[in-house]
């Protein structure tokens, strides 16, 4: 897969040197994992190069400008192992440079002129922000339920996966509206396996990237992990959970057996989540091209990407 | 593990949907995107009958009957009941007892029905809270739910129809006022302006006592009409409750009721002043029978329930957060108390 250069300082004016300076931090790093996934998708639908770095740089943008919003609203200090952004500049500049991305992905898509990816953009654009609002209001929730975290991680996270999996298809001017409802399922099953592989990593599981722990808890969100092995704690048990400073405490207060049977039973449960996406990237195939079936074999790996992280 | 996603126009979507696709599989909804659209999809699990632990027939009939909303229309009907102590004479008669009946089975085939409906229209399959959810486990299939409903709306009827020649002209007048109240209730037109909420208060308030009371005694009395507008008014602010804590999900239109085109903050203000208008009510009301001031003062207690659902509420910062889950069993538990409360007051009066 080619390498796309998402960040280009010719693209953003250059009186603006602290901005370039603050898009150069924020897009060197991170996996650009939305913007691969566009280019496997574009790779079956044949999308031109224009096409290809559109989408793959609006959905970067949108992410990074949700991270630098996010940042700031939950005061995390590192991004991606570095300085957070508020912190580096200003959050003034934090807010400012998340909300010129914005604009930017609008500007871009109005220039390609495709309506309905412009509209779809906005839509999920909003998505994103109320699921932010909602997700605000979760914070020192300790009885949060893992539905509840579901409805939140549909709007905030899985909004953007859905984009990636659909952008391309109105990009080719595909608009079949059966096919665009499977894609919509399938990125919030997507979503929502992503964010619980993302939780888990708080708990030390799988967590190979080497994430800080209890970054969740520690700022008074009960993840959906948390949520799902504190769902039969009484008053007194959440409360102590909720002055947990390391996984060692965590695992005291839940009992080691406890906790990994928790974590088995948690994968199991996303075991059946991915059955179900499974099945659905299979009844793709009635609206796939012969030539484009291949996508069918790549979309079918990624829920144990996400959730697993690890290649099936 | 086996799954099929089947669209509205699909031949085998209804089959599936009915669970007469096989004899010895169901098929259990497990995703309901574009619900009661032309677009509506669903994806149901495969799974053979041996492998469900479905509980014996009469267990799954109890719970689909939904026992714990029985307080809301039997409450009303023992309400009124007692209300006409005078008429103690009368109740030996057959057909006053067949009222009461009567009411139960309208209650049981209603909430069959419902359960049917709701599957159906995939109102229980998108909120795995709503309903019994007994068609949803597999336990029944749709087509089994309806033979159920019709066989209680049948003995709704059989019970009904001597207690309605008790008063045959005024029940007329009652029943045209109640069926249209139920197509209120259906259309989507009434429930921007409340007037689905009037038709539910007229429903299970004063057009539910008047009737207890004329197929009861064959007579109906200011008294029945005042604790009707006191438990309706009751109802729809359990309703109303309800309806606050599935208010996030009631994003697509299916869902639409007052309290959502309402915003959340002035949904929870409404439900909030309710309660306490609801509690004005029962209390004015009481006062008006002359319900002795034991039970004047024992309010105290039997609001403690509905104070605590009010204050839930309050503490809820989004219609997400955590104090609304489950509070729709505190509203019914808090109806229930009331309720009691009535039947106790009015008895002690006959007494």
């Amino acid at each position: 897969m080619k390498e796309l250069k998402i960040f280009n300082q010719d693209d953003f004016p250059k009186y603006l040197p602290k901005l370039n300076s603050l898009y150069d931090d924020l897009f060197s790093s991170g996996k650009g994992f939305r913007s691969r996934l566009i280019q496997m998708i574009g790779k079956h639908l044949k999308l031109n190069d224009r096409q290809e770095l559109l989408l793959a740089q609006t959905i970067e943008f949108i992410h990074n400008a949700s991270l630098l919003h996010d940042d700031l609203i939950d005061r995390s200090a590192l991004r991606r192992s570095k300085t957070a952004a508020w912190l580096k500049y200003s959050p003034e500049y934090a807010v400012l440079a998340g909300d010129y991305l914005l604009a930017r992905v609008m500007v871009n898509l109005s220039r390609y002129g495709n309506l309905r990816l412009i509209q779809y953009t906005a839509e999920i654009i909003s998505d994103l922000l109320e699921g932010e609002w909602i997700q605000d209001s979760l914070v020192r929730d300790w009885d949060v339920k893992l539905k509840q975290l579901d409805q939140v991680h549909d709007l905030k996270t899985a909004s953007l996966f859905k984009w990636c999996l659909r952008a391309p298809f109105i990009a080719k001017e595909n608009y079949n509206e059966h096919l665009h409802q499977t894609l919509d399922e399938m990125g919030t099953l997507l979503g929502m396996l992503f964010q619980r592989g993302d939780d888990l990593l708080d708990f030390d599981v799988r967590n190979d990237e080497g994430k800080a722990l209890l970054g969740d808890l520690k700022s008074g969100y009960l993840n959906s992990f948390a949520a799902f092995l504190s769902k039969d704690f009484d008053d007194e048990r959440k409360q102590r959970l909720r002055k947990c400073e390391t996984l060692d405490d965590v695992k005291a207060l839940a009992g080691e057996e406890s906790f990994n049977h928790s974590v088995q039973h948690f994968d199991e449960m996303n075991a059946q989540v991915i059955g179900l996406y499974e099945h659905k990237a299979r009844s793709l195939e009635e609206f796939l091209d012969v030539s484009e079936r291949g996508l069918i074999h790549d979309l079918s790996g990624l829920p144990s990407l996400l959730y697993f992280r690890r290649a099936k | 593990m086996e799954y099929i996603t089947l669209k509205k126009g699909d031949a085998e979507f209804e089959s599936y949907l009915l669970g007469t696709f096989s004899e010895d599989r169901r098929a259990l909804p497990v995703e309901t995107f574009h619900g009661q659209e032309s677009g509506e999809r669903v994806t149901f699990q495969i799974v053979p009958v041996s492998q469900l632990d479905v509980p014996p027939w009469w267990k799954v009939y109890f719970h689909s009957c939904r026992p714990e909303l029985a307080p809301l229309t039997l409450g009303p009907s023992m309400a009124a009941w007692l209300n006409h102590y005078s008429s103690l004479a009368q109740w030996t008669r057959w057909p006053s007892w067949f009222a009461l009946l009567g009411i139960f089975f309208l209650h049981t085939a209603a909430f069959l029905f419902n359960d049917f409906q709701e599957h159906i229209g995939g109102v229980d399959r998108v909120n795995r809270r709503r309903g019994s959810q007994v068609i949803q486990k597999g336990w029944v299939t749709a087509v089994q739910m309806r033979r159920w409903a019709w066989v209680n709306g049948g003995l709704a009827v059989l019970f009904g129809i001597p207690a309605f020649f008790n008063a045959p002209v005024e029940l007329f007048v009652i029943c045209a006022l109640a069926a249209l109240a139920l197509v209120t209730i259906s259309q989507s037109w009434g429930r921007r302006w409340g007037l689905c909420d009037f038709a539910i208060f007229m429903l299970f308030g004063p057009l539910l006592t008047s009737g207890i009371a004329l197929a009861s005694f064959s007579t109906f009395n200011l008294a029945d009409v005042l604790l009707g507008l006191a438990l309706g008014a009751l109802t729809l602010w359990v309703i109303h409750v309800r309806q606050i804590e599935f208010l996030f999900r009631s994003k697509p239109e299916m869902f639409r009721t007052l309290l959502g085109f309402l915003s959340f903050d002035r949904a929870r203000l409404l439900v909030i002043s309710e309660a306490y208008s609801v509690v004005l009510l029962q209390l004015g009301v009481a006062v008006w029978l002359r319900v002795p001031m034991f039970f004047i003062l024992l309010t105290l207690a039997v609001g403690w329930p509905l104070l605590l659902t009010v204050q839930k509420i309050y503490r809820a910062t989004s219609p997400l957060a955590s104090p609304l889950v489950g509070i729709s069993k505190w509203a019914l538990g808090s109806h229930l108390a009331w309720i009691v409360w009535w039947l106790l007051a009015l008895g002690s009066i006959w007494v």
